[in-house]
């Protein structure tokens, strides 16, 4: 509790005030392992796509390695926008979360953070590298999304294959371009490399085009179908599945600056089991945890040398959500939601 | 044994209020068989819904063999699963999906008295026998026809040996043979045993064959009580008059003290209290009473009229005669020789002409 | 002698409540409809005020009126009120275009294979609403639909003929998957009119078609003017056409914005404009509720569809039973069959493709063998649970609702009547996110959210109108002599209700019972809505996998579904065919 910010600081008397006092938690590793034999229970949220499997294979992996027996119990997230506002509902009622730690969107992470609903802690003390420390150190990144264009390899030619964003906005495509409902994606650009104004040029350049709308999933089935030529953006979790079915899906990857939507573990405020939970963070940001998440979810982290995604991203500008950014992508993202016609 | 005192019920209709009963008082004494006689809407089938516990009475009192049944201002209602009584409806209301059988021995494993096995085998078997179904047990109650079906409803309504009995025009649904058939039948068989029945119809050939004591009605009110005889023969109001039987009716005017002009003459009649000098009033004299002679051109007491209409019935023969342009409508027993278009001299005996101011 | 003693109750009448010390039946009655106001008006009123507050459930917040200004101070929200209307009113339109001369076609002529189409009907209601709008894409979408590849090149077009992605191909869609539905609820009214009224029109020498068009419709009119209500709100508040075939050409209705504002694809969700589109749902939905009951008011009239026991004679078609079979076969091709070959088509192969030669040669089973693990046992037990205990608690609520209104004296039997109509008036979708704010505002005291539950009250509360509507028609059916005579035998209320009442209602009950099940089963909007982890049904996770573009997967669980459901169906109507039409009202 020695490093908390002045912000925190602020949150934490009125928390205790108003709500159940913080639960203590050690410092260091000694002390938290000391904690976490106590607790013996960690209450976990991740994405769905983990699975019950995935999820054992992190706990055991984790008590492998402090020489823990901690019951992990798994809730797959069935919705997380939801779930994430029912984390900020129950805060607001003054109740302890349902879970210790969540692995979710750094989105969804970022407007836990504004409502400063993280537990914070300083995880360099446990290892973890700076940079992948967000949020006033209240979450780590874990593993990375990539979304670019894409398009299916057997109906587009090559020569129509996108080189840089602005091919997009080519008359040709007009009727045949699809976007997903990650309005999120364009707001990421805007809060970084293109500004606001850019990306909103873009935007509405884009929406005269008349795209098809659709979600992720549907998208890469009108792509597979041939009815959507290119889909401005999609994310590689799409281009996995097609992968597995031998779809001919791909990115046209010569596309740059590439958007990474990154998943993030935090521990909640008032967490139940603060000393698993920030011990399960500091294990989460290991290199151990790579092989078993790109094993059950198919995404890997591009801050971890030799994996998949450090590949992908090694020689491009990628784009990373940064913490003074959650804001702005949440505004512009219903702006660019606006502008394209989703609601 | 049933006594009815005050009784008042009102409906909601989509015009506002109506007032099925206005403050009506009956005795029904025990044994006795008493038909609630009025045209539709009079209220008879409410007053014996009422007695039923089917409806709740808005005011006045019910006793049912000296015990209070309902009670308005004591704030007393008992239901009439409760009341001990038997009812046969309209319907009939044999429930499709028993067989006879099962339907007649409901109220005795049901009802308020549940009795063992054989108890139930051997009255409902009794209760058969009497309506003369014994035999049909088995029968599914959807095979039965229209008069079996009134048979079985009447073998349950007497199966707990209730101390009355209730009908609401049971024979209304049956063909005009069947009809007479089982309306001699019921009133042997209410005699056999007694019970005390309050009867609803509207068809007084009905009320006046079966009823120990007929209560005609009329928007919610009686208007007479008395034996069938009387009703028939001494109707006291017009209404009963009209409702009861054929009936001929004549406007008049009190000339004098017990004199009373009309289109057929001058006539001295006994006057109804309250007929002042000059008042309008209203003769009645059945067809029955009215006596006809060709005229053969004598001089005669009567009145002189054509034959304008002649029905034939076979025991007796129904003329139309205008007088003095006024239509009667004449019942002559057997056969007459007159035909359409004859001229007749019209008798009407004094004794028989009622007066209603 | 009848008139005396039948006057209808007026509806909401209070006068003379209490005016006798309060006995048993009124006692029930005031429970019932106590029980009634809270579990249908909770979610009302949550509505209400999720619209006047902003933040989460939860967070306590002052009163505002600022979702209403953002909502409608926006000339976009008319446009996209007009869009609803437009959807509503085509679909119902499309929906009664096919469905009416169904209903006469299979009640009252002597068309052959009655049977085998009516399972047919019944496997309809069972393929998810977003299977078969794939398959319409497959045909008619305008780049790479077949229908209009064909005809393009037969008669050498410039342009597709037909535009899926617009408000009328929506229309087209939705009011197509509506007709089972109209038709059964058509159907009871059909069966039990006079056959003697059309006889009637024949011998004065007037025509088939013509006594169709001059004698049935009219005298059906109200019973298709309640159907056309009912249909009504149900396409208001549908969202899955809107979300696949809308969304992608930007053409949003009010149910697609409530869905987005709760369930937003970035940030959090927003209840407070959610709620405030949610108002002019219910400010449309209780209009139409009132037009209803004007209109069952005055089909009253029309006594003699209300009778009992006709037993109708066929109309020989004769010549015309070609025409007859091509129509119905024609509808079965794009209700059932079309959409079942295009769901067997892609669960063989390892990515939806159009037929080809190479998409055959790379036909596989797998995905069948998949669904167990990929699918777990949760949802088949939530569905399970859904469907045995939508439909009893339904109809127990709407057997002892009906029973009091129709049977009993309590003098507010009029308003428990209307009470039990309500939700009639509520889009399903309302519903659910006045039951979602429920669960997260005051979960200590309805600690439901989350579970299964939640989506049982949901589908209770929406469908308890239908049971309620179906309870009275069956009871008004028993003549209330059978009953009385009942009382007079000195049983009590309950053991008449056991004794009489029930088994005399039991095949109009059974019916309804598995035609709600059926219903609950296919819903999706409210569980979707309702949603969470441990909640997950087979239609939400149908929708699940079509969202995560899992075609073949769900293709293949749909197929397994069908099929079993046909084969549950087919034994039932086979079996049990003197129960009469599943849906009906009797």
């Amino acid at each position: 509790m020695r490093t908390i910010n002045r912000v925190f600081m602020v949150t934490a008397l009125l928390v205790l005030a108003l709500g159940p006092a913080e639960r203590a938690a050690g410092a260091s590793v000694d002390e938290l392992v000391a904690g976490a034999k106590k607790e013996g229970v960690i209450e976990f949220y991740g994405p769905s796509t983990l699975g019950p499997e995935g999820a054992q294979a992190l706990a055991a992996g984790f008590n492998k390695k402090y020489g823990l027996n901690i019951k992990l119990n798994y809730s797959p997230s069935g919705n997380m926008t939801r779930d994430t506002a029912k984390v900020v509902g129950l805060s607001a009622s003054g109740q302890p979360p349902e879970w210790d730690i969540m692995v979710v969107t750094d989105a969804h992470h970022g407007s836990l953070w504004l409502r400063k609903l993280h537990r914070p802690f300083d995880y360099t003390l446990l290892g973890v590298q700076k940079e992948r420390i967000e949020y006033d150190k209240g979450t780590v990144s874990v593993a990375n999304q990539f979304a670019l264009p894409a398009y299916n390899k057997k109906i587009l030619p090559a020569k129509d294959v996108p080189k840089k964003w602005e091919d997009l906005l080519d008359p040709k495509w007009k009727g045949k371009i699809g976007v997903i409902n990650s309005t999120h994606h364009w707001a990421r650009l805007a809060a970084g490399p293109w500004g606001e104004e850019k990306t909103l040029a873009f935007v509405k350049k884009l929406s005269a085009l008349q795209p098809i709308l659709s979600r992720a999933g549907e998208m890469a089935q009108r792509l597979i179908l041939g009815e959507v030529l290119i889909s401005a953006t999609l994310q590689d979790s799409q281009l996995h599945e097609a992968k597995d079915s031998g779809a001919p899906l791909v990115f046209a990857e010569e596309v740059q600056p590439v958007i990474s939507p990154e998943y993030h573990v935090g521990v909640l405020k008032n967490a139940p089991h603060p000393n698993v939970a920030t011990l399960f963070v500091a294990y989460m940001a290991s290199a151990d945890v790579q092989p078993i998440w790109k094993k059950y979810t198919g995404h890997t982290s591009a801050h971890v040398p030799g994996t998949e995604a450090y590949k992908f991203a090694q020689g491009k500008q990628v784009v990373y959500m940064k913490q003074d950014q959650a804001e702005k992508v949440d505004k512009i993202a219903r702006q660019v939601g606006k502008i394209l016609g989703f609601d | 044994m049933i006594s009815i005192k005050g009784l008042e019920k009102s409906f909601r209709a989509h015009h506002g209020r109506v007032d099925a009963l206005k403050k009506i008082d009956l005795e029904v004494g025990e044994g006795e068989f008493c038909v609630l006689l009025g045209p539709s809407g009079c209220g008879k089938t409410t007053t014996l819904r009422c007695v039923a516990g089917l409806e709740r009475p808005d005011g006045g009192e019910i006793e049912i063999a000296g015990r209070l049944v309902t009670s308005t201002t004591r704030n007393v209602f008992v239901p009439a699963e409760k009341r001990d009584i038997g009812m046969v409806f309209q319907s009939y209301a044999i429930w499709p999906h028993m067989s006879v059988f099962q339907n007649v021995a409901f109220p005795l494993t049901q009802g308020q008295k549940r009795y063992p096995r054989a108890v139930v085998a051997e009255r409902v078997r009794t209760a058969l026998k009497r309506v003369q179904l014994d035999g049909l047990e088995d029968r599914p109650a959807t095979d039965l026809s229209g008069g079996q079906q009134q048979r079985v409803a009447m073998a349950r309504a007497m199966v707990t040996e209730p101390k009355i009995l209730l009908m609401d025009e049971p024979l209304s649904n049956l063909d005009a043979r069947l009809r007479e058939q089982m309306r001699v039948e019921l009133k042997k068989i209410t005699t056999a045993i007694g019970v005390t029945t309050l009867y609803v119809t509207h068809d007084q050939a009905e009320a006046l064959s079966l009823g120990d004591k007929v209560c005609v009605m009329n928007a919610g009110e009686i208007l007479q009580i008395a034996r069938p005889h009387d009703v028939y023969s001494r109707p006291e109001s017009l209404f009963v008059a009209q409702f009861v039987g054929e009936m001929n009716f004549v406007q008049g005017r009190v000339a004098a003290p017990g004199q009373v002009e009309c289109a057929l003459g001058r006539f001295a009649l006994a006057l109804p209290n309250g007929a002042a000098l000059g008042a309008a009033v209203t003769l009645a004299i059945r067809p029955e009473h009215v006596r006809l002679r060709r005229d053969n051109g004598e001089h005669s007491t009567g009145v002189r009229g054509r034959v304008t209409s002649k029905n034939y019935l076979g025991d007796a023969a129904l003329l139309e005669i205008e007088v003095n342009g006024v239509a009667m409508l004449v019942k002559l027993a057997g056969d007459t020789e007159l035909a359409i278009g004859d001229q007749a001299v019209v008798e009407l005996p004094a004794d028989r002409w009622r007066v209603y101011c | 002698m009848k008139a005396e003693t039948r006057y209808e109750p007026a509806i909401g009448a209070w006068e003379g409540l209490g005016r006798f010390k309060p006995q048993g039946m009124t006692l029930f009655a005031a429970g019932l409809s106590a029980f009634l106001l809270l579990l249908i008006g909770l979610p009302v009123a949550m509505v209400l005020l999720m619209s006047l507050r902003t933040g989460f459930p939860g967070e306590d917040v002052p009163f505002t009126l600022q979702n209403y200004a953002d909502v409608y101070l926006t000339p976009r929200t008319y446009e996209v009120l007009l869009n609803t209307l437009f959807f509503a009113v085509a679909s119902v339109f499309i929906t009664l275009l096919i469905a009416v001369p169904l209903v006469w076609i299979l009640m009252r002529t002597d068309i052959p294979l009655k049977k085998t189409i009516y399972v047919l009907l019944t496997v309809g209601i069972l393929i998810p609403v977003f299977l078969r709008t794939i398959a319409w894409i497959l045909l008619l979408s305008p780049r790479i639909g077949l229908l209009n590849k064909w005809l393009q090149e037969a008669f050498s077009l410039s342009g597709p003929p037909f535009n899926l992605y617009s408000l009328t191909g929506m229309a087209f869609v939705q009011g197509v998957s509506f007709v089972p539905g109209a038709f059964f609820m058509l159907a009871a009214a059909y069966r039990s009119m006079d056959p003697s009224l059309e006889e009637a029109a024949y011998t004065s020498g007037v025509g088939k078609l013509r006594t169709f068009l001059k004698i049935n419709i009219p005298i059906t009119l109200p019973a298709i003017a309640a159907v056309m209500v009912y249909l009504f709100m149900t396409a208001i508040a549908v969202f899955e056409v809107p979300a696949i075939i809308g969304l992608p050409s930007r053409i949003l209705v009010l149910s697609s914005l409530i869905y987005t504002s709760t369930t937003p694809s970035t940030g959090l969700p927003d209840y407070g404009v959610a709620g405030a589109y949610g108002a002019i749902m219910l400010l449309l939905g209780l209009l139409l509720a009132f037009l209803y009951v004007r209109l069952v008011k005055q089909g009253k009239k029309y006594t003699v569809i209300t009778g009992r026991g006709y037993r109708p004679r066929e109309i020989a078609l004769g010549r015309w039973k070609w025409a007859a079979l091509a129509f119905v076969f024609f509808y079965l091709a794009i209700e059932v069959f079309i959409p079942f070959a295009v769901l067997l088509w892609a669960s063989v192969l390892p990515y939806l493709q159009l037929p080809s030669r190479e998409a055959l040669s790379s036909i596989t089973f797998q995905h069948y063998l998949d669904i167990p693990l990929r699918v777990g046992a949760k949802p088949f037990v939530n569905t399970f649970i859904l469907m045995v205990m939508v439909p009893t608690v339904t109809m127990v609520l709407s057997v002892l609702v009906s029973w009091v209104v129709i049977r009993s004296q309590v003098s507010f039997r009029g308003f428990l009547d209307t009470l039990a109509f309500i939700p009639h008036a509520v889009p399903g979708i309302l519903m659910a996110v006045g039951l979602a704010y429920l669960g997260l505002a005051y979960r200590d005291y309805f600690p439901l959210y989350g579970t299964v539950f939640i989506i049982v009250i949901a589908h209770t509360i929406n469908w308890i109108a239908y049971g309620t509507r179906t309870t009275n028609s069956v009871m008004i059916q028993v003549h209330r002599e059978l009953e009385e005579a009942g009382r007079i035998a000195g049983a009590s209320a309950p053991r008449v209700l056991g004794k009489i009442v029930l088994p005399l209602i039991a095949a109009g009950i059974l019916n309804s019972w598995i035609w709600i099940g059926m219903l609950s089963y296919r819903e999706v909007t409210m569980s979707l809505t309702l949603m969470t982890r441990n909640n997950v049904v087979i239609s939400t996770v149908v929708w699940q996998f079509w969202g995560s573009g899992w075609i073949p997967q769900v293709s293949a669980l749909g197929v397994i579904l069908i099929l079993f459901a046909t084969i549950v169906v087919g034994t039932l109507r086979f079996a049990l065919s003197r129960v009469g039409e599943i849906g009906s009202a009797s």
